[in-house]
């Protein structure tokens, strides 16, 4: 790991992490803020999703009882039912997003823009850097995430509604670390695809079909195997923010994923002949 | 001295396509060593496999007796490089980029600001408001900064003034003075006839010619134009080395590679009206290392 390298990494993102910060920060004040008049509205919501199509219901995540209890009361939402499908259930996507963005050309741009060349022809080790900017990556990723969940807990602070700040930090530790896998995947198809365009696509077609494989494995019961190899199926924010349980599965995976790719991926750069 | 770089055979395919093949250099500890070829020939390519930024299909290459592959690391602490496109991280100053490089070489010694002064650089502009020449210089200044024991320079004056490049040339006198080896690859043969001790040519990936600057000259093609007072033949001009390339009436243009003695005896018995002589150009010279033809290695 190199000190320089990593503080680098930082100095570089550190307009699009305060971007990227505001933007959640904002969106979960919004979504909290009109809380109020959504629950105050008088209308039956929960009659309104049960009239939807189970499969579609599925999808969101509303379709079990035990789900439905957590998300509704009396018809309406409950805070943490309401504050789960606006914001959190979205979080890591768009998160995850960002490391898509940022890791799937983590070697690839800087190979593209022959910034690696310059770093790699001092006494740097290829896993040194790499290892260097993930770090970076991570520390952005992490600020985000602190951001988002004082945005969230200031919110419900202001609107008197009450949510578990314990139950709340574990919801975004978890998002935290299916980012980190999504990071660490990311980080491997750009050592892999040394063309920033390929790597890029490449990281964000893993990611969608891992996205979609989720909803289509909950909404369609013939193909509910498809879910368990989504890395989304096992944040489960519902669970963890309403009941605080975490899925040790979900994250043993997310943790096993970032690690093996980023072991990977440092073998497959020890390996690659680098080429403008 | 022993030899600061040595490659032993060193070959690298990119698939079908030829790098380089079979080269066997060997620059001696403090010299300044010319790398000569065109676009294309494979200097890039060396200059990447001395830093393990690729793998060699066959063969080796030591810096300082140390195997570029399994000493990677300690090899790059003891060289200063100057690619021929540098790049930077745009929204850094030079000096941030400067002291980012220079984290890497603890204890070594920063002669940056000593060299971004004698090369006039502004180090504290960022480096997107540089233009091609600065951007150079702060290569230059970072490949020098850490005073390495071994200077690898991929083409490094492009984009230089006339001014700059003089005061670079004499940084470079200089670190040859303090034993430094440079390894200097160029297309331009003037800046490798006025700086270099020894030159390497490099021809469709294979080493052509390693000689000294001197014998460079010795081999050079030389043109001349003889006007006499008659009408001229060919057959004036028929001596070993020397080609016609236009006999027009009274005046002969010819080609004249190595040395002159024979062809200014044979002048001394022609009536000579006028003769222009110009200034070998290594060009021509080049030429013939390129094609192959006719050259003593």
């Amino acid at each position: 790991m190199s000190l320089s390298i990593y503080r680098n990494a930082l100095t570089l993102a550190r307009i699009g992490v305060v971007a990227w910060s505001v933007v959640m920060a904002f969106w979960a004040l919004f979504v909290v803020w009109i809380y109020p008049s959504v629950s105050n509205t008088g209308v039956n919501f929960e009659e309104y999703l049960n009239a939807m199509p189970e499969q579609l219901r599925a999808a969101i995540g509303v379709a079990a009882p035990e789900e439905t209890a957590l998300v509704f009361e009396a018809g309406a939402f409950t805070f943490v039912g309401y504050l789960n499908i606006e914001y959190l259930s979205w979080f890591p996507l768009l998160l995850g997003i960002y490391a898509v963005v940022y890791c799937g050309g983590l070697v690839s741009k800087e190979i593209e823009r022959g910034t690696l060349d310059v770093v790699l022809s001092q006494p740097v080790a290829r896993a040194t850097f790499l290892l260097s900017k993930f770090a970076g990556f991570m520390t952005l990723a992490l600020a985000v995430t602190l951001t988002s969940t004082a945005a969230v807990l200031f919110g419900a602070l202001t609107i008197d509604d009450d949510v578990s700040a314990a139950n709340l930090l574990a919801v975004h530790a978890v998002s935290y670390l299916l980012v980190a896998a999504i990071a660490g995947y990311s980080t491997l198809v750009s050592c892999v695809w040394l063309d920033p365009g390929r790597s890029l696509a490449a990281a964000g077609i893993i990611t969608a079909v891992s996205y979609f494989a989720n909803l289509l494995g909950s909404a369609i019961p013939d193909l509910s195997w498809l879910k368990y190899g989504s890395l989304f199926y096992y944040a489960d924010s519902l669970q963890v923010l309403a009941q605080g349980r975490v899925n040790w599965i979900g994250v043993t995976v997310y943790v096993a994923v970032c690690a093996v790719t980023l072991a990977v991926s440092i073998a497959v750069l020890r390996r690659r002949d680098l080429v403008r | 001295m022993d030899n600061a770089i040595e490659t032993h055979g060193l070959t690298k395919y990119y698939g079908k396509s030829r790098g380089v093949v079979g080269l066997d250099l060997a620059v001696r500890g403090g010299e300044i060593f010319g790398f000569l070829g065109p676009n294309g020939a494979g200097k890039t390519t060396t200059i990447r496999l001395l830093l393990n930024l690729l793998q060699p299909t066959s063969g080796g290459a030591f810096v300082l007796g140390m195997d570029v592959a399994a000493n990677s690391l300690a090899v790059r602490r003891t060289c200063g490089v100057v690619f021929s496109d540098s790049a930077f991280y745009e929204s850094l100053s030079g000096r941030a980029h400067l002291a980012l490089m220079q984290s890497h070489h603890n204890g070594a010694s920063n002669r940056g600001e000593e060299i971004a002064e004698r090369l006039g650089l502004d180090l504290d502009r960022p480096v997107k408001t540089y233009s091609h020449g600065t951007r150079q210089k702060l290569a230059i200044v970072q490949a020098l900064a850490h005073s390495p024991q071994v200077l690898i320079l991929d083409e490094p004056t492009g984009g230089l003034d006339p001014l700059v490049q003089q005061e670079f040339f004499k940084v470079l006198l200089e670190e040859r003075d303090r034993g430094v080896t440079v390894f200097f690859s160029s297309h331009v043969l003037s800046e490798v006839d006025r700086l270099c001790d020894r030159v390497g040519i490099i021809r469709e990936g294979v080493l052509a010619a390693t000689l000294n600057v001197d014998a460079l000259h010795h081999q050079q093609v030389r043109r001349m134009e003889v006007t006499l007072a008659r009408d001229a033949s060919p057959d004036d001009f028929a001596l070993e080395g020397v080609t016609v390339v236009a006999c027009d009436e009274r005046r002969a243009e010819l080609q004249v590679a190595g040395h002159v003695g024979a062809l200014i005896a044979r002048l001394a018995t022609l009536p000579v009206e006028n003769l222009v002589y110009p200034e070998a150009s290594l060009e021509d010279t080049f030429t013939r290392f390129y094609t192959g033809e006719g050259v003593e290695t």
